[in-house]
């Protein structure tokens, strides 16, 4: 059981703004820890605020040496209805990066910090460039990788 | 009646009044005032009836994509006559819109604390709700073997919806949805459903990470549960926002996959388990069932979806049985006494009434001694001679197995030293145990181990006695 107790690893998100990418675009720093290889990697949303009444999904890439967008995953945000447009809070959304990540840093030597772009888009991938939104952090965290038996 | 009917059109009406006052901030992404919410608050005053123990076949639900014609006509046939009730009888609370309103309900009308999102409420309120959906759709239709089948995204070839759920594309099919933004020809991203989302859900560690906590969601939730949500409905269909959801046929079909995964987790790992948190396990939800009975079940009721609920996912080799056991009765032996185990005339006509009419019989030994000194698996025959042999399953004398798991071999002196075992009584094995000429002395043997270097060990248990439980014919 000892095993399965979950040592999560914080790291600090630092935030940029604006840059290249849109208003609305968010953009973090996050460090990569030196045993990310060994181990499972989330990208956690803390405290997405946004309408009630839209669904979007919020696309994470991470931006490589010439600021090209290389998606990591989306999670998917349901509106709650029609008329719920104030302003809800999702206090964390995980999203496993694991591959992705491995994939994105796959011949590259490892940065210190791997720069994030999180984005709302709709259905189709296209960016919501009207939505108000905002979030309180967004973070990488490492697990240890479960054992096969 | 009256009193419920007051409560949904007082609820429609706040709905309604507040639509207009949300309409002005996001146009272009805001939900369509069409598509107003019509939530159902708890029906009566009157408690409901516990959930009854269904005796349904175990059959599975099946890839909505492999359904035969006749199965696809059964599947629009039970939504249809579930769409007729909405203007047949309104007040029915087996009609279509008043389905899709349990879930727009639970979603947003309910206090923060009973919301079925964002929790360890997920995957179980889910599954209780398509439940009873299934079983009504199959009342519908006459025919309780229905099963729901299942939108199976994660397979590459099936990322465009169900061609049942779109053909034809209009109102005339009854699977059919009006607000969808995926169109037939359009597919799921593999970033939301593909091998890397399916991978990382049904590798989370604990259930916490894969279905959440009381207060936090797992990841599966939010993809690919969510994401499969937003894909369908685009930004203003019915899919898209909790409200609406499940005015979508396909949506029943979506969650019975985000089921699949649940159990398919659960199969994963012996370490893949449920919380065992009274917390959890006596969360209670009520829903009307087939027959209009307001019916509260517990999350503990629905954790064994195949023995509980009556339904699997893939083929099933008991399918064919209809294992309404009745109540199990304990048939006792003179274990403690004699530590040997012997067959009374009694209990050889119990055992054998019980296995003659296609009943379940098992045998309990309960404090068996086990070895520590590694993990290994060991067999239990009825003698030390079967044991020497070794046939394994269906042999002779083999009655069922015992497995030692240690958490660790530098912790195996801390484990406990005994273990409670159950085995399955087949006809075989009792026919084993009939021929016995004496008391038998039950014998465990380590699996795997070649004959000659085996070395068979007399079980020692605090008691051992049978149970047995008729079926319902």
């Amino acid at each position: 059981m000892v095993r399965l107790v979950l040592l999560f690893l914080l790291l600090n998100a630092t935030v940029f703004a604006g840059g290249q990418t849109s208003d609305h675009d968010r953009r973090f720093a996050v460090s990569l820890p030196q045993q990310w290889q060994q181990s499972k990697l989330l990208i956690v949303v803390e405290g997405l605020q946004a309408p009630g009444n839209v669904a979007f999904k919020l696309r994470v890439s991470a931006l490589d040496d010439d600021a090209k967008e290389v998606s990591l995953g989306a999670v998917g945000v349901e509106a709650i209805g029609p008329n719920k447009s104030a302003p809800r809070t999702l206090k964390n959304l995980r999203l496993d990066v694991t591959r992705s990540l491995n994939r994105f840093l796959e011949n590259k030597s490892t940065p210190a910090k791997i720069e994030l772009l999180i984005r709302p888009v709709d259905s189709r991938n296209n960016p919501l460039e009207d939505l108000e939104w905002s979030v309180k952090d967004v973070r990488l965290e490492i697990q240890p990788k479960p054992v096969t038996p | 009646m009256s009193n419920t009917t007051s409560r949904r059109n007082f609820l429609q009406t706040i709905g309604m009044g507040t639509s207009f006052i949300g309409l002005s901030a996001f146009t272009g992404l805001v939900l369509p005032t069409s598509a107003f919410a019509q939530c159902e608050p708890p029906p009566s005053k009157t408690g409901p009836a516990p959930w009854r123990r269904d005796c349904r076949t175990i059959l599975p639900r099946r890839p909505a994509s492999t359904l035969s014609g006749s199965e696809i006509t059964k599947l629009k046939d039970a939504y249809h006559a579930m769409r007729a009730l909405d203007t047949s009888d309104p007040n029915d609370p087996r009609g279509f819109q008043r389905q899709a309103n349990i879930h727009c309900f639970m979603c947003s009308q309910v206090s923060a604390s009973e919301v079925v999102h964002g929790s360890w409420k997920f995957f179980t309120w889910h599954r209780a709700y398509l439940y009873f959906h299934e079983r009504i759709l199959g009342k519908l239709i006459g025919d309780m073997n229905f099963r729901l089948p299942y939108w199976d995204w994660d397979v590459a070839s099936h990322r465009r919806l169900p061609s049942a759920y779109t053909s034809p594309n209009d109102a005339t099919n009854p699977l059919w949805n009006s607000t969808r933004g995926m169109s037939p020809t359009d597919e799921l991203p593999d970033e939301d459903v593909g091998d890397d989302v399916m991978n990382a859900a049904l590798e989370a560690a604990t259930f916490a990470e894969f279905g959440g906590t009381s207060t936090d969601n797992g990841i599966p939730e939010v993809t690919p549960h969510g994401s499969v949500h937003v894909d369908v409905g685009g930004c203003c269909g019915d899919m898209s926002a909790f409200e609406t959801a499940g005015r979508d046929p396909v949506f029943y079909a979506h969650h019975s996959n985000v089921d699949k995964m649940w159990s398919d987790w659960n199969k994963g790992s012996s370490t893949h388990t449920n919380p065992t948190d009274p917390a959890f396990l006596n969360m209670t939800w009520n829903f009307y069932d087939e027959n209009k009975v307001w019916r509260s079940i517990t999350a503990a009721q629905v954790l064994n979806h195949e023995n509980q609920l009556r339904y699997i996912y893939g083929p099933s080799r008991f399918s064919e049985l209809l294992p309404c056991l009745l109540d199990w009765v304990v048939v006792r032996t003179d274990w403690r006494l004699s530590k040997t185990l012997k067959l009374s005339p009694a209990a050889r006509t119990s055992i054998s009434k019980a296995l003659g009419s296609r009943g379940r019989v098992r045998l309990h030994l309960t404090g068996v001694s086990i070895p520590l000194d590694k993990s290994a698996v060991y067999r239990i025959y009825a003698s030390p001679e079967a044991a020497g042999k070794d046939e394994g399953p269906g042999g002779d004398g083999y009655l069922g197995t015992l497995p030692v798991v240690l958490d660790s071999l530098k912790k195996h002196l801390s484990h406990k030293r005994t273990r409670n075992a159950v085995m399955n009584i087949s006809s075989r094995s009792f026919e084993t145990l009939s021929r016995a000429q004496g008391p038998m002395q039950l014998t465990l043997v380590e699996r795997g181990v070649k004959e000659g270097t085996r070395k068979p060990i007399r079980v020692t248990a605090a008691d051992a006695h049978f149970t047995v439980a008729d079926i319902e014919q």
